[in-house]
């Protein structure tokens, strides 16, 4: 276990709000003299500042998303954001903007409810009927009770809505090209500053 | 380019058995990006190493154990020093730096 400081950012995103130090497991790497990072470790250090920043940690938002029974792709939705969105936050590839977090947040801890956000997302109109006889007011921790959970008769209307979308998605990466370019060395100083 | 090819199939995967991270990559991106995912970086990466003329310069370590170079590239619209090992005969890649620059230049612009 070796000690490590993760930065809390700031509110505004952009300076330390405060250095919170945890011990994480990493690797002595005898070759290069350092040590490496380990999967374990890199996810006690993106837990610690989700928690920090009052956003659920991935593992939490995974645990959220099996509980109601939704697919990656179907979270996407009901949150209104890219296809892959969902899918990064959870394997803690990517953090959510603050905002999305904290409605995701406000899920979780039935603050809004889930049968706001699936008809604001277009996709209330697909539930089974049982699911949509549960009241409009009903926290997301009440799903958690019943014992077969809605998990394939939920079918979102991609087709039929336009979504806000509040984070774009970056485009499919091009196939792998060859490089059968200039080298690597800098032109010019120019092109390297540029 | 094979380091190009090579460094861009394995960023690519997002494997973090093939993507190694060292300790100081880590504080020093958090330092500088701390609102950032590291996820992040390592698409930026690729968005610079594949583009149209990704310039460089190679870097000499005290352990030769991979090919190392170090580059200037924009990651949030901020011009960032990356510095990426290939190692273990191109099987693995090993990131050293993503971080506000230190230095002006390059090494091998001096």
């Amino acid at each position: 276990m070796q000690p490590f400081e993760v930065s809390v950012p700031e509110v505004s995103g952009e300076g330390i709000e405060r250095l919170i130090t945890i011990q994480i497991p990493m690797e002595w790497d005898a070759e290069i003299g350092e040590w490496l990072m380990t999967e374990e470790g890199s996810r006690l250090v993106e837990e610690t500042k989700c928690r920090a920043m009052g956003l659920l940690t991935p593992g939490e938002m995974k645990t959220l998303r099996e509980r109601l029974g939704f697919s990656q792709k179907q979270m996407g939705e009901l949150f209104q954001v890219g296809a892959k969105s969902w899918t990064r936050w959870e394997t803690g590839r990517y953090r959510p903007m603050r905002v999305i977090g904290l409605l995701i947040r406000a899920l979780h801890d039935g603050a809004v409810s889930l049968d706001y956000l699936l008809e604001r997302a277009g996709m209330k109109e697909a539930l089974s009927p049982w699911m949509k006889a549960i009241p409009a007011s009903t926290p997301v921790v009440g799903y958690f009770n019943f014992s077969s959970p809605p998990a394939r008769s939920v079918q979102p209307q991609s087709e039929s809505r336009s979504p806000i979308r509040w984070s774009k998605m970056r485009p499919s990466r091009p196939a792998m090209r060859s490089f059968p370019r200039r080298s690597l060395l800098p032109q010019t100083k120019e092109a390297t500053e540029a | 380019m094979r380091w190009l090819e090579q460094v861009c199939r394995i960023i690519a995967t997002g494997d973090l058995r093939l993507i190694q991270r060292t300790k100081d990559f880590s504080k020093e991106f958090q330092k500088g990006f701390p609102n950032d995912s590291e996820g992040e970086v390592e698409d930026a990466f690729l968005d610079f190493l594949e583009s149209e003329n990704p310039v460089g310069c190679p870097v000499t370590m005290d352990y030769p154990t991979g090919d190392t170079w170090e580059f200037f590239f924009l990651f949030k619209g901020r011009k960032t020093y990356g510095k990426i090992m290939l190692r273990e005969g191109g099987r693995k890649v090993l990131l050293f730096s993503a971080h506000p620059p230190e230095k002006k230049r390059l090494r091998c612009e001096l």
